[in-house]
């Protein structure tokens, strides 16, 4: 049973979402604060955070950060509908996904099993995949065990940045659009929000280029979209 | 579109009328430019002066003229009775060379002339006859009596001679 | 305006007519002032003149007294002649019949008016011109005087001929100066006229251009109020008028940004509540068919309105922020056919739409946006005409077209120009549920915000030949980000 924290300071929606997520199957723990949420993921394991991003105290930005920096926890950010700007600065601060409150509990869960099937355990369902060792320049990367390494010394990637680097350098070479990686990556059905893939690229870009501003690795094709080399 | 039209003539009238004043304007500055022939402008009188010498009245295309001749030096007319003893001498070849001819018969002279008794006037008493002469004689006798006594043109002088009297008559020269 | 009506308006204007003014009072003026003290100063050269050479004839004449011979010969004459000449006048000198000059031919200037001025017994002069010059005559008798004051006439005749050309030089240079002194009056009143045009032209032209300004929205255009006359009061008045505007109009959108800012507050604060209750609605779905009778239907009830109002407070939103001017476009290159074709197959609409959408149109464009469009254009189609309902995609150069139509009534003239308007409901009686009541009218919004070249993406409606009515959306190739989102509607 996935275990689901979720963050949110409002008494009714939390307890509504709480309540629908729990009807759906999930084990849901939730909190009113930042605070709390960061001091509960130290005591007892999650396997996805549900964050609001409006909240009293530590708002839910510096609460993505702190996850961030501690391991790859999926986070799903909800966010208000007019708040392009929050939007940009949650996926920079690392959340995974995010769904605009009003939120239906069926949407929310669907969201919630699509970033499970991208971590570790979910993650083996059939698709592209050559499992196998794969060499691209100072980049290996092991199909098999979901490792990536650089030089030899392992990289971190959260869920997401992995399943987009798995999607990406398994057509080295091959421009995929913005779409194509959302619905692959995301299961976003067709019309999901590109801001989502570049703010991954970049966290990605970040992480195995040698130089960011100058990728080598996941290179931007103007008017199309991304593509994994050609090394 | 009358109201237009008369709205636009308007204006267009005025200004010919301002460009005409101004073309009468400078006509009238450039016609009177210059020295401008004038009218006949008369001042006082004619220059006089004083005479000397004896004068005398001798004919000159029919009218009397002055003449005067040196007689004595110095200024101021001669007497009366010398005058008229020139006159009826005649006038010399120099002045009838000139054109002056005299009508005074060479008997008139010697003359006495003194003034009136019992009016106003100068009576000459001449020792030829007097009624026989032409109205120019006795007006060379009377103007040339006048002019010798230095006396006024309206002055009547009376001719008496052993034949008779001539009405008192002032000598008319102009 | 023709050539000739602003040449006109251009002689007629202000400045040409201060122009005439004062030019024609300066040289009226100078003429008079000119022309006067010339006439009077030629008239008092001219007597001064005369008096002189008068003066100098009679001061030489009197000389010749006392004349002890008469008549006087030829040769006396000639003497006499010489004697009166000088360089500034030849003699004539006349006794009956007898002529002596001295200069040849002098006596035949001499008028028959003056002669018998001078027969007459006095001093007599008059100017004349004789082929081309102009010359003083001056005539007198020489006469005798008699102890009683009188004189008679001796008969000689004297006459001084003089040039005058001295004075004709003097008059002349005259003349020209106050040919001078008007032009430089014209000149300068001129120059002055320039200037009093330019003192009242430029507060008038000033006012032109604020009143330009004012009317090109510039509220807040002021004039500098100088000095005291007619002018500064306009200004004044100008600056009151300009004043009370922009305080009333500033009021107005005060209250209208109000208005709208309570329309974004309440959809927020509706928003916490209605997360709360969306986050249900699935339970109630769920249990809506175990929960006996009335209740069941309660529990659906509630989750289809929870859904409606959650619909309505997006909307609400969404306009709110195209009012604030906050919204912002998401560009991506996108392939228009399968962004369509996606739209309609999210929505179940595929098999009940016609399509006609060439493949490989690709455009740069918010596929968001382009979605709420489409889906409110189509679902508003279902919703008010008749199947079936068509899609076509055409492709410009610059710019992709979407037509939208169906085969319904049509829609009426009199709702055409409102079809976009917010909560505009063509017929009276449509429920709610149909519909916010905003989706066209977000539509347009979202068509508006994606532009290309300064030209903004446009959305229009109309009819069809054969009845209907079609909906025609125009968006740019590659559009750029608004710089000024807010629509005004």
């Amino acid at each position: 049973m996935p275990q689901v924290l979720l963050i949110e300071d409002h008494q009714t929606v939390r307890d509504g979402l709480q309540l629908a997520l729990t009807r759906q199957g999930h084990s849901v723990v939730a909190v009113a604060t930042g605070e709390q949420g960061l001091e509960r993921l130290q005591t007892a394991a999650s396997d996805v955070v549900v964050l609001d991003l409006m909240l009293p105290g530590m708002d839910g930005f510096e609460v993505c950060r702190r996850i961030r920096q501690q391991g790859d926890l999926p986070i799903i950010m909800l966010t208000a509908r007019n708040d392009d700007m929050d939007v940009v600065a949650g996926l920079e601060a690392g959340a995974d996904d995010y769904v605009v409150k009003p939120v239906q509990a069926r949407v929310l869960e669907a969201r919630i099993r699509a970033v499970l099937r991208r971590t570790g355990g979910d993650s083996r369902r059939p698709g592209p995949e050559r499992p196998g060792l794969h060499q691209h320049g100072a980049l290996t990367i092991d199909r098999a065990a979901l490792v990536v390494s650089k030089d030899g010394a392992p990289v971190s990637l959260a869920p997401t940045e992995l399943r987009l680097l798995l999607e990406l350098s398994h057509t080295p070479g091959q421009v995929l659009s913005r779409q194509q990686l959302l619905e692959a990556v995301w299961e976003h059905g067709y019309l999901g929000d590109s801001r989502l893939v570049d703010a991954c690229v970049q966290r990605l870009r970040a992480k195995i280029e040698d130089e960011p501003s100058a990728p080598v690795y996941i290179q931007t094709v103007r008017g199309f979209g991304y593509r994994f080399g050609p090394l | 579109m009358i109201g237009a039209c008369r709205t636009r003539t308007a204006p267009r009238r005025r200004v010919t009328r301002t460009l005409l004043a101004v073309g009468l304007l400078l006509t009238l500055l450039t016609a009177g430019c210059g020295v401008r022939p004038s009218d006949v402008i008369t001042g006082r009188a004619a220059v006089s002066g004083p005479s000397a010498g004896a004068g005398l009245y001798l004919i000159s295309h029919g009218e009397l003229a002055l003449v005067l001749r040196a007689t004595k030096p110095g200024p101021g007319p001669s007497s009366p009775a010398d005058a008229l003893a020139l006159l009826a001498a005649g006038p010399t070849p120099t002045e009838r060379e000139a054109g002056l001819s005299s009508e005074v018969p060479s008997d008139a002279a010697p003359a006495k002339v003194a003034p009136s008794v019992d009016e106003p006037g100068i009576t000459v008493t001449m020792s030829g006859a007097v009624l026989p002469l032409s109205t120019v004689a006795a007006n060379q006798i009377i103007c040339t009596v006048v002019f010798s006594m230095s006396g006024n043109g309206a002055t009547p002088v009376t001719l008496v001679g052993p034949d008779g009297t001539r009405p008192a008559w002032p000598c008319w020269l102009e | 305006m023709t050539p000739w009506h602003w040449a006109w308006a251009m002689a007629l204007g202000l400045r040409v007519r201060l122009l005439l003014a004062f030019a024609l009072l300066g040289v009226t003026t100078t003429a008079v002032v000119a022309s006067g003290s010339y006439f009077q100063a030629r008239t008092v050269i001219l007597q001064q003149a005369q008096d002189a050479a008068v003066a100098s004839l009679t001061d030489e004449l009197s000389k010749v007294y006392p004349i002890v011979s008469l008549p006087p010969n030829q040769e006396e004459l000639d003497m006499l002649a010489q004697r009166l000449s000088d360089r500034e006048g030849d003699a004539v000198v006349r006794y009956g019949d007898l002529w002596a000059q001295s200069v040849v031919n002098e006596s035949d200037v001499l008028t028959p008016e003056l002669r018998q001025e001078v027969a007459g017994g006095r001093i007599a002069w008059q100017r004349v011109d004789r082929h081309g010059k102009h010359l003083l005559l001056i005539g007198t008798q020489l006469r005798f005087d008699r102890s009683d004051g009188t004189s008679v006439p001796s008969g000689v005749e004297v006459y001084s001929v003089r040039s005058l050309d001295s004075e004709q030089q003097s008059i002349d240079r005259l003349a020209m100066l106050a040919w001078v002194t008007g032009g430089l009056s014209l000149i300068l009143a001129v120059l002055l006229a320039l200037l009093a045009a330019r003192g009242v032209l430029r507060p008038v032209r000033e006012l032109g251009r604020a009143a330009r300004r004012l009317g090109e929205g510039d509220l807040s255009t002021r004039l500098t109020v100088r000095g005291v006359d007619e002018l500064a009061d306009v200004a004044r008045t100008f600056n009151d008028t300009a004043g009370t505007l922009e305080r009333q109009v500033g009021e107005l959108r005060r209250m209208e940004a109000d208005a709208r800012r309570f329309v974004a507050d309440v959809s927020h604060e509706l928003r916490t509540p209605l997360a709360a209750m969306t986050a249900v609605t699935d339970v109630l779905d769920e249990e809506a068919d175990r929960l006996p009778g009335d209740a069941g239907q309660a529990a659906r009830l509630v989750s289809q309105e929870t859904q409606n109002l959650t619909q309505l407070v997006n909307d609400l939103i969404e306009v709110s922020r195209f009012d604030s001017g906050t919204a912002r476009l998401a560009l991506d290159d996108v392939d228009v056919a399968a962004a369509v074709n996606a739209t309609l197959r999210l929505r179940r609409w595929a098999d009940r739409v016609e399509t006609d959408l060439p493949s490989g149109v690709i455009a740069r464009l918010d596929p968001r946006r382009l979605d709420v469009i489409v889906a409110n254009l189509v679902g508003n189609a279902f919703r008010h005409g008749h199947e079936p309902v068509s899609v076509r995609l055409r492709a410009e150069p610059d710019w992709i077209t979407i037509e939208v139509a169906d085969h319904g009534p049509g829609l009426d003239p009199e709702v055409l120009p409102h079809v976009f308007d917010r909560f505009y409901k063509a017929d009276t009686a449509r429920t709610r549920s149909e519909g916010s009541g905003l989706g066209l009218a977000i539509a347009w919004e979202n068509a508006r915000l994606h532009r290309h070249a300064g030209q903004p993406g446009s959305l229009v409606a109309g009819n069809t030949p054969d009845c209907g009515a079609v909906f025609t959306l125009r968006l740019p190739r590659v559009a750029s980000e608004t710089v000024d989102a807010g629509g005004v509607r």
